[in-house]
């Protein structure tokens, strides 16, 4: 019975199997999922799941042509037929002239901790609707409040990465989330949805501080603001807009295959001063606790600690072993997945900006616009840095006074030059942006913004 | 097929033993086939998503498990864990409504069968259309994504529901970045059909690429344009996205109930009596395009705009008992993972009876909106838009083209202001992701907005 084999034991037997069908190289990603989710939709729990998902990513190579295949569950005769299938493509596929193997073991690993807890593995679908009930209490002894969506969820992961050059990982974390989408009707004005978030590796969160947390927002986009012209102005913007602009530009600019295929915004500024002074960026694979942490990456290879920008100078990017050897040089530990169904990729693990040094009294002094949450970020275009998004909610700020919320406010620009140019200051502490992104406030200057007339 | 309905038979009168109030299995069996060319390095992937979903109602509470071993064992144990985490946590979630049992099972018609052809043909033909962009000096960069599934779905229910639905999707993404004097730009198209290995026929490999080419290089010569507020004429491509993330999203049941910018609308006028709206699982050759829906609901087309008029929204059955609204069959899950939620299908604006050139007509200075990067809306009625190719009018002319602008504003106040719709119309392919990805269609006709919201830069 598959269910004896402990997926280790799984995957050391389909990399031999692998070589047994022809394949120089062989590894094997599996994927062990387990746990609990609730679901919460306008007020009220919607379903309460058990979640089990278990899969098995195999990337094979023929000579220098690859293929990759994957299945779900741990059934011997499915795995077998996916290893089939994954030497069949690396057959069918043209030779890929760059191909130089899978990585081997690296020296040593780190020991982050705080990644796994027994309370969080131990968590049962009654403890997980404990804190979703927490959250209904919260959203309704908050006035004109609907808790629009929301959801908590504990779960266990276990990866286990093996390959015919003695990769041989096995790796296991816990993680809890909890998020809310809440919106207040008031004077038949509703308020755009804010969401908020909070995850731990250890325990499950405060969930009722979370739909506090988007209450606040909320509450203050119950008062209209009109009166601003179509102009330049300064903006405050969240964590997690800086976060999800970032996404669509530095942080793609900084990937190793991005760089490699030419198209990098940085490619011939590596070593070079390419972003405001005040802004350092570390991918932290190894960070205690964090959100993404673990001991090795998608392929087998340690995470680690990089600066990948310091003080706007471009120190380094992100590699899995593929990339970094196209572009003569290691993997740095980034070898992502989307779980079992996918090929690595260069991805992130935790991403940190640093914080400045400004107070909150000094972000919002003189006439702001402090955005919240933006609609459209996937909509920027990576390769040039130009974005147009709606910034919803925006929030008016006179001298630190909130005015109100002025609707339809779009945010035009390129991210790429206003980061070097346009940041007046970051904010003292870092917040949870979104999993694995941890940003402060930023404030920028001369941003373009229409308004509705 | 009468094996795995066997095994799904067995396990649902288990369920019904149990004394649930409703119970139901959904099984999926996908196979995927990736093909991926990056700057001339192929990569292939597939894989096999099988698995089954288990639902069970009791107490006033969802239970929902799934499992990845199919078999009445497996299937036994997901039912009994459903209904345990169902009663073990009683709520207050509303019973979903219920059907009379039916027998079906039917298979989308294909022209030929994605099955049937060897992963050499499809390697040589995505070969060719990366030749052909690959040539012109000013590309610096370029990727060609095919994907394909094989979707198998089988669905019974304690109300003696048993059906399979099977159909073919492929769809296809190019896109291309260039460099020319110093400005940097990209451009993507994207193709897509349920009528099997048919891609190349719809869009020979040469057009494809001298769309994606024209594209980018117009990108290269943009202008950036004026921020501020325009008539703006929409293509299909466009009006697609807008119709499908401004305002289908809207009307979908869970939205409206949690408070949308339609809730309370029906029977109101919410746009210009020119437009008319549906979500149309029936339309020939749509990534919605669907029999049943993952509730095992028969799908039926959703108006939800009749001559500016808001008719209906759409449901899955718990929403269609709450807000006691039609059932339009709109529960759709990405996988046999997550339970099904309340999602679009082929979503477009019907035509009307203009002509595409008179929507310029008139126009002093305004911009023409051709293809998007996608959009996204929030539940008070407030979308974005984001642009990929547009161009200036002037004088009732097409002009230059513009880069990186997006169109925002209020759904129903934007919808109010369309004073022509044109007798043209476009289907276009695509997933939206609300949580969970499915795939859907979207389109309409050229659409004219007498104002609307433009981020520009100057």
């Amino acid at each position: 019975m598959a269910s004896r084999i402990s997926p280790a034991e799984l995957g050391v037997m389909v990399a031999r199997w692998a070589i047994h069908e022809g394949a120089s190289e062989a590894e094997v990603y599996i994927h062990v999922l387990r746990g609990y989710r609730v679901d919460i939709r306008t007020n009220r729990v919607e379903t309460v799941e058990a979640v089990e998902d278990v899969g098995v990513g195999i990337r094979v190579a023929v000579g220098r042509k690859t293929g990759f295949s994957y299945t779900t569950g741990m059934e011997i005769s499915s795995v077998r037929e996916a290893v089939r299938r994954a030497i069949k493509q690396a057959r069918a596929a043209p030779e890929d002239k760059w191909w130089q193997g899978f990585p081997e073991p690296s020296k040593s690993y780190p020991e982050p901790g705080g990644m796994f807890s027994v309370a969080v593995a131990r968590a049962g679908p009654e403890t997980v609707l404990e804190h979703a009930r927490e959250m209904l209490d919260k959203a309704s002894s908050i006035k004109d409040l609907v808790l629009a969506r929301g959801s908590v969820s504990v779960y266990t992961l276990e990866r286990v990465v093996i390959n015919t050059n003695g990769v041989y990982r096995v790796d296991v974390g816990t993680a809890a989330l909890v998020t809310a989408g809440v919106t207040t009707r008031k004077d038949g004005v509703t308020t755009p949805m804010i969401y908020n978030i909070d995850m731990s590796r250890v325990l499950i969160p405060e969930s009722d501080a979370v739909v506090e947390r988007a209450a606040e927002t909320a509450k203050q986009c119950t008062t209209l603001y009109h009166g601003l012209q179509t102009g330049r102005y300064t903006v405050v913007l969240s964590p997690r807009v800086l976060a999800e602009l970032m996404e669509e530009t530095i942080l793609y600019s900084l990937r190793g295959d991005i760089y490699v295929r030419g198209r990098s915004y940085y490619g011939n500024k590596l070593g070079e001063k390419a972003l405001s002074e005040k802004i350092t960026i570390v991918d932290d694979g190894a960070m205690k606790g964090g959100d993404a942490t673990w001991r090795f990456d998608g392929e087998g290879v340690a995470t680690a600690r990089k600066v990948l920008v310091e003080k706007g100078v471009v120190r380094g990017l992100v590699f899995d072993s593929y990339w970094g050897r196209r572009a003569g040089q290691e993997s740095t530990g980034n070898a992502s997945r989307d779980g079992y169904a996918s090929r690595p990729h260069p991805g992130y693990t935790n991403v940190v900006v640093e914080p400045g040094d400004a107070a909150l009294e000094e972000l919002l002094d003189g006439r702001v616009l402090v955005v919240h949450q933006v609609q459209g970020a996937h909509t920027t275009n990576p390769d040039t840095g130009e974005y147009s998004v709606l910034a919803n909610p925006a929030i008016y700020y006179e001298n630190g006074e909130p005015k109100g919320w002025v609707p339809g406010v779009v945010l035009s620009g390129n991210f790429y030059r206003e980061i070097i140019s346009n940041v007046e200051a970051l904010g003292k502490t870092v917040e949870r942006a979104y999993p694995g992104m941890y940003m402060p406030w930023i404030r920028l200057n001369g941003i373009t913004v229409a308004v509705k007339s | 097929m009468s094996e795995v309905m066997d095994i799904l038979s067995t396990a649902i009168s288990y369920a019904s033993k149990l004394g649930v109030e409703f119970a139901e299995i959904r099984l999926e069996r996908t196979r995927f086939t990736r093909i991926e060319i990056r700057d001339g390095v192929y990569n292939v992937s597939s894989g096999i998503d099988y698995g089954a979903a288990v639902r069970v109602y009791v107490n006033g509470s969802m239970g929902f498990a799934f499992t990845t071993r199919i078999g009445t064992g497996p299937l036994r144990r997901a039912i009994e864990q459903a209904y345990s985490l169902a009663r073990s946590t009683p709520g207050s979630q509303p019973k979903p409504l219920l059907f009379d049992p039916v027998e079906d099972y039917y298979e989308h018609p294909v022209k030929k069968s994605i099955e049937d052809v060897s992963i050499d043909v499809k390697l040589k033909d995505l070969a060719e259309l990366d030749k052909l962009v690959a040539e012109k000096s000013f590309v610096k960069s370029r990727l060609v994504v095919y994907n394909e599934r094989v979707e198998e779905r089988y669905y019974v229910s304690t109300e003696e529901r048993l059906i399979g639905e099977k159909r073919e999707l492929s769809y296809l993404y190019a896109s291309a970045f260039g460099k020319e004097a110093g400005v940097r730009g990209s451009a993507h198209i994207t193709q897509g059909t349920v009528k099997g290995y048919t891609l190349w026929e719809k869009t020979p490999q040469e057009k494809m690429a001298e769309e994606l080419l024209g594209r980018l290089q117009r990108q290269l010569r943009a202008k950036t344009p004026r921020a501020g507020n325009f008539p703006v004429v929409i293509a299909p491509e466009a009006i697609g996205v807008f119709v499908h993330e401004a305002f289908g999203h809207l009307a979908e049941a869970d939205l409206v109930e949690a408070g949308s910018a339609l809730q309370g609308k029906k029977g109101q006028q919410v746009a210009s009596n020119l437009v008319s709206i549906v979500d149309d699982p029936g339309i020939d050759d749509g990534f919605g395009t669907l029999r049943y829906d993952d509730e095992g609901v028969r799908t039926a087309r959703a108006v939800i705009v009749e001559n500016g008029i808001h008719k209906q929204i759409m449901t899955d059955r718990i929403h269609a008992t709450i807000l006691e609204a039609e059932p339009t069959g709109n529960a759709r899950a990405e996988s046999f993972r997550y339970p099904p939620l309340v999602r679009m299908r082929n979503t477009v604006m019907l035509p009307g009876d203009y002509s595409v050139e008179e929507l310029f007509e008139g126009i002093e200075f305004g911009y023409y909106i051709v293809s998007t990067a996608g959009g996204q809306t929030n539940i008070d009625g407030n979308f974005q838009v984001g642009v990929e190719e547009a161009y200036e009018i002037a004088k009732g002319e097409v002009g230059e083209p513009v880069r990186n602008l997006s169109i925002v504003g209020n759904t129903l106040e934007t919808l109010l202001n369309i004073d022509a719709v044109a007798k043209d119309f476009g289907l276009f392919y695509g997933r939206c992701g609300k949580g969970q990805l499915v795939y859907v269609s979207d389109g309409g006709p050229h659409v004219r907005v007498r104002r609307m919201t433009v981020g520009g830069r100057e």
